[in-house]
């Protein structure tokens, strides 16, 4: 197992978000995580790449205890994560968010080829080098958040709704480079609400539901189901 | 045209002048979101510092040298041993705002106790009349005007081209963000606490050319910093710059009507009506 | 011994100014660097009022009051809706010009050598001379302002104040209009610190600038942040601390010169160690109400008898369906910049049923709620109650129609005990009317016991009467949103919008909670709700509306829209 979570709890303050749960991701794996808005999806992500701190249970990454440490310091091990909103330095241009991105690796002799690797995902960005990230659209900026994740190599990508607020063609495109990303050997645990699309490209799908996790199961089986509603 | 022009260029001085102090002020408040008040004290400390060396018989330049560093220093003191620690435990915005106005009143009564409140002018510099057309303005006013502007663009290009410039746009652009990738805010805070201070003690120095210095300078220098930022539009430094020069043009102009007493009236009259139709400034972004 | 009295009066003026200070700063949460400024001002008026028109000190003090209260509602009005650091700004501007104004109108104030031979003061026959003969009047004065301010804040007047101190949303989303208390609160304190500037010009029959700097303005919020925010007894010693401290220094030789600047080392230092080692002051506000014992309790840790019962008689029964829209959205639109987040939306929210508001992510059901519940106002269309338009209502006027809404993060006072979260969301109280509170005290009393019973009587049916005292933010999550609840009954409301109301709860109680939800229909309620949980959804609406890119693309029943594959695409994508 790359990632695995036992027994997190994790609240804000009085507020307990998740109640034990477990999850957990293998190598070169394809997971999703659906659920209705505040299941505690996001909280679980944050959770995982050691932004917030459960009140109790462990995350073992790579077989060490990663439980929250500072997600620069999981980023170097390979761990990255994508907001799902403000997940860019809107003021800087691409290139420069490209490069921030690489800062927690410090430097690297080839950086150049790492942004050339990003480009060969989103040969958009590498059209709009100069421009100040707010000025391209949603879906150019997701792409830029995604890209910036990229650029350290990680073993494992946790994405948080990556599609919200885009067209459907583009989640199409979006699905399609991130199994190409998994292609690269990378393992993916994706959030998301268009849950088709979850499905269609994992291998594997978690449902989460009031801070807890009610079903663990294959795309097989999840493709079989008559109602996805009683999930929700 | 003669006496409109001549006031013209005289608020484009001042107004180059008031751009330096926003941006000083301005550039710690966009990367930080303190309010520092205590810059006040660091203008006047700058100015009462180089007036010091001056006194001990050390030339104009190094002791303007000494002034900046000492100025400087001061400025990330304050933010290392005074913001940074409370900041740690959580403390209210106005529970800094008040520290900073302790600092503020403390730091100034020191300055007064150390050199008395009278009024202390600068010498040193050769004061020479200049004539451009039916236009008149004096050495003093011309190196204001090119020291001011030379600061803001090797600012703007530090901020552009450098590695650490592009931290300080990342911290301000997305505080969270950046700690998430590993960019240590606190590093980043000591650092634009220094350059803000640097430049407001370059500014001191220009302002202390021309009028004599006393205890309260700083509190002045300090409303006109924070109009000028809120005028200009919080966040946008290049918004602050305009934002210098609109109020130094106004104030100018204005004595074309009103007698020079009511300098004051103008500006409070200026921050009243931007506040209320654009509480954004003139080149801020609403916030939902 | 005349100097000492002299200091003590000197003290007594600052403990009113500082009093003052602590209504508008403390109370009002507003931080005004002008106060000097109105002091100043006061002083000033009331001198040229006495001089010109002969009459008694009295009736100038009572002018400057009135004219300078005036002054300070004009001013703050433009400024509440804005950022604090606006009227930070703001203030310290106004503090300065006045200063500048005092100097440069030499006709009227005498620029800055001031005006001499103000009349001293002179009551029925009584012309104190002297620091000693003085003293009686200026107890007189220091009692009255405390007897004012005590009076504010002590009243339901003075429980608003607190809340808007710690949420002004929440405020306002319990029927309470926050910018009016903030004025009102403003006016108060300019006025008094108006009032005793004119005793101090009548005592010390002088008035000069130099009592109206900003300096002067950043002593008076030191020693108001010293005795602690919101603690008027710790005014009285912030004050007399920061007079009698000084003061001491003037009896080390060769110090007075530099008394002004040795009592800015000492402000300014004091204020630096306090707000870093003790913020709350000398006398936090609380200190007298024991911490209960218990901590953060677990979540999950209900008591049994939470549930809203419909055992009393003061619910009615379920009474036979009478149902019928009460509440009509016809066609309402809102556009952000080039994005219409809501489009031609209609809904009709019928009696004593559960309405339930769904759509995927980003399909505007939030902004929706917001413009039904008035926190935003629609580009197009129009909202009904019971045949009224309220399209156009302001947010705080719909708990006082019948219209309340709850808030995702609960948003609770946790500062206030848990009987003050309930006391203060009664509509119309008489005692948020300052002129009420001392022309009518009989009225508020009898009031005020009114609406004890009513809080006690919702905090038993939600199960925290036990709880009463408790300070809410030592209440676990669950209890808090069980207060939540006991606040929106205490409104009276018949119309309860919930915005996500099982956010945050317990997996276990989740049924308990649908349980409330479905009680409070049954008691004739009309409930919307917004709600991501299909479980929720299913478990108690008796209507769903369907939303997608800001418009309703269906409603009917739970089971009939989950049984479309159309709106299945939608939801979960294709």
């Amino acid at each position: 197992m790359l990632l695995e979570a036992k027994n997190l709890d994790v609240g804000y303050q009085e507020k307990q978000v998740i109640y034990n749960t477990s999850v957990h991701v293998d190598s070169g794996e394809f997971v999703a995580l659906i659920g209705h808005n505040g299941a505690g999806k996001t909280t679980l992500l944050k959770t995982l790449c050691g932004y917030l701190k459960p009140s109790a249970g462990t995350v073992i990454y790579k077989g060490e205890d990663i439980t929250a440490k500072s997600p620069a310091i999981n980023v170097k091990k390979g761990l990255s994560f994508v907001h799902q909103e403000k997940s860019l330095f809107p003021n800087l241009s691409v290139l420069e968010n490209l490069e921030l991105a690489g800062y927690a690796i410090g430097k690297t002799a080839d950086l150049k080829e790492r942004l050339n690797d990003a480009y060969h995902l989103f040969p958009v960005l590498r059209e709009r080098e100069k421009q100040r990230a707010e000025t391209l659209s949603g879906g150019q900026q997701k792409q830029l958040a995604v890209a910036m994740s990229m650029l350290v190599r990680p073993d494992l990508l946790l994405l948080d709704e990556p599609s919200l607020g885009l067209s459907p063609n583009i989640v199409r495109e979006m699905g399609k480079v991130l199994q190409q990303i998994q292609s690269m050997g990378t393992a993916i645990l994706l959030v998301e609400q268009n849950v088709k699309m979850a499905i269609s490209l994992a291998q594997r799908i978690y449902v989460m539901r009031t801070g807890q996790i009610i079903l663990d199961d294959t795309r097989e089986n999840m493709e079989k189901r008559t109602s996805l509603w009683d999930l929700f | 045209m003669g006496l409109f022009g001549q006031l013209l260029i005289r608020g484009l001085i001042t107004g180059s002048l008031y751009a330096l102090l926003g941006v000083s002020w301005g550039i710690i408040y966009n990367t930080t979101r303190t309010f520092h008040f205590a810059h006040g004290f660091i203008f006047t400390l700058a100015s009462y510092m180089i007036l010091l060396f001056v006194d001990l018989s050390l030339p104009l330049f190094p002791s303007l040298l000494m002034g900046l560093i000492v100025a400087t220093l001061a400025g990330c003191a304050i933010e290392l041993f005074a913001y940074l620690p409370m900041r740690r435990k959580n403390a209210s915005q106005l529970a800094l705002f008040l520290t900073a106005m302790g600092i503020m009143i403390a730091g100034q009564s020191i300055l007064r106790l150390l050199f008395g409140p009278d009024s202390r002018p600068l010498t040193g510099f050769p004061e020479t009349v200049i004539n451009v057309g039916a236009i008149t303005f004096t050495s003093v006013d011309l190196l204001t005007v090119v020291t001011a502007w030379v600061v803001m663009a090797l600012l703007f290009i530090f901020l552009a081209r450098t590695k650490a410039g592009m931290m300080i746009r990342a911290v301000s652009s997305n505080p969270e963000k950046a700690t998430f990738i590993g960019i240590d805010s606190s590093k980043i805070f000591i650092l634009v606490f220094g350059i803000g201070s640097l430049l407001a003690a370059i500014a001191a120095f220009l302002a202390t050319l021309d009028k004599p210095a006393t205890p309260n300078i700083g509190i002045q220098a300090l409303l006109t910093a924070f109009i000028t930022v809120f005028l200009g539009g919080v966040g946008s430094l290049p918004g602050t710059v305009i934002g210098g020069l609109v109020l130094g043009i106004t104030e100018s102009l204005v004595i074309m009507v009103l007698p020079t007493e009511y300098k004051m009236i103008v500006t409070f009259l200026i921050l009243f009506v931007v506040i209320l139709v654009k509480p954004e400034g003139l080149m801020g972004k609403k916030t939902a | 011994m005349e100097y000492l009295t002299h200091t003590l009066n000197l003290a007594f003026i600052f403990v009113i100014l500082t009093v003052s200070l602590n209504l508008i700063l403390g109370y009002g949460g507003m931080v005004s660097m002008a106060h000097a400024a109105f002091f100043c001002i006061g002083g000033y008026f009331s001198a040229i009022v006495t001089m010109h028109f002969g009459c008694n000190f009295l009736i100038g003090i009572a002018a400057a009051i009135l004219v300078t209260a005036a002054v300070g509602g004009a001013l703050a009005a433009p400024f509440i809706r804005v950022q604090e650091e606006y009227l930070v700004l703001f203030t310290i501007a106004f503090q300065m010009l006045v200063f500048h104004l005092m100097l440069s109108l030499y006709t009227i104030t005498g620029g800055d050598s001031g005006i001499f031979g103000v009349p001293g003061p002179k009551l029925l026959g009584l012309a104190p001379h002297n620091p000693s003969q003085f003293l009686p009047f200026m107890v007189v004065f220091v009692f009255l302002t405390y007897y004012v301010a005590l009076k504010i804040t002590k009243s339901p007047f003075g429980r608003v104040l607190k809340g808007i101190r710690e949420d002004e949303k929440s405020v306002i989303s319990l029927g309470k209009d926050v910018k009016k208390y903030k004025i009102i609160i403003f006016m108060v304190g300019t006025g008094i610190a108006a009032g005793v500037g004119g005793v101090f010009a009548h005592y010390t029959q002088f008035i000069s600038p130099s009592i109206g700097t900003l300096d002067e303005s950043i002593l008076i919020i030191a020693m108001v942040v010293l005795g602690g925010t919101a603690n008027l007894w710790g005014s009285a010693v912030g004050a007399f601390l920061l007079i009698i401290i000084p003061e001491i220094l003037n009896f080390l030789p060769g110090a007075s010169d530099l008394i002004v600047p040795l009592r800015g080392v000492i402000y300014g230092v004091l204020l630096i160690l306090f707000m870093r080692f003790r913020p709350e002051g000398l006398i936090p506000e609380y200190f007298h109400l024991k911490k209960s014992g218990q901590g953060k309790a677990a979540a999950g840790t209900l008591s049994p008898s939470a549930s809203v019962s419909t055992e009393d008689r003061s619910i009615p029964r379920k009474e036979p369906a009478r149902s019928g829209v009460i509440l009509e959205v016809k066609g309402i639109s809102k556009s952000f910049g080039g994005l219409k987040a809501v489009d031609d939306f209609s809904m009709g929210l019928e009696k004593s049923r559960v309405t339930a508001l769904v759509g995927p992510n980003g399909c505007g059901k939030t902004t929706a709620f917001n413009l039904v519940t008035g926190f935003l106002k629609p580009d197009q269309g129009r909202i009904q109650f019971q045949g009224k338009d309220i399209t156009n209502l302001p947010p705080y006027k719909m708990p006082h129609i019948g219209i309340v809404r709850s808030w995702q993060d609960v948003r609770n006072f946790q500062g206030m005990t848990v009987l003050d979260n309930v006391l203060i969301a009664n509509q119309d109280q008489s005692g948020e009317r300052l002129l009420n509170l001392f022309f009518m005290p009989w009225r508020i009393k009898k009031e005020e016991k009114k609406n004890l019973d009513k809080a006690m009587f919702y905090l038993k049916q939600v199960g925290l009467l036990t709880k009463r005292l408790e300070i809410t933010k030592n209440l676990s999550y669950a209890e808090q949103k069980l207060l939540a609840i006991a606040r929106l009954l205490t409104t009276g409301a018949e119309v309860l919008l919930l915005d996500e109301p099982s956010s945050g709860v317990d997996p276990n109680w989740v049924e308990r909670f649908m349980g409330i939800i479905r009680k409070l229909a049954e008691s004739g309620k009309t409930i919307c709700i917004v709600e991501h949980n299909l479980e929720v959804v299913r478990g108690v609406s008796d209507t769903v509306y369907f939303m997608a890119e800001g418009r309703m693309i269906a409603h009917g029943s739970a089971e009939e829209l989950m049984a479309d594959p159309k709106l299945g695409e939608i939801y979960f994508g294709v």
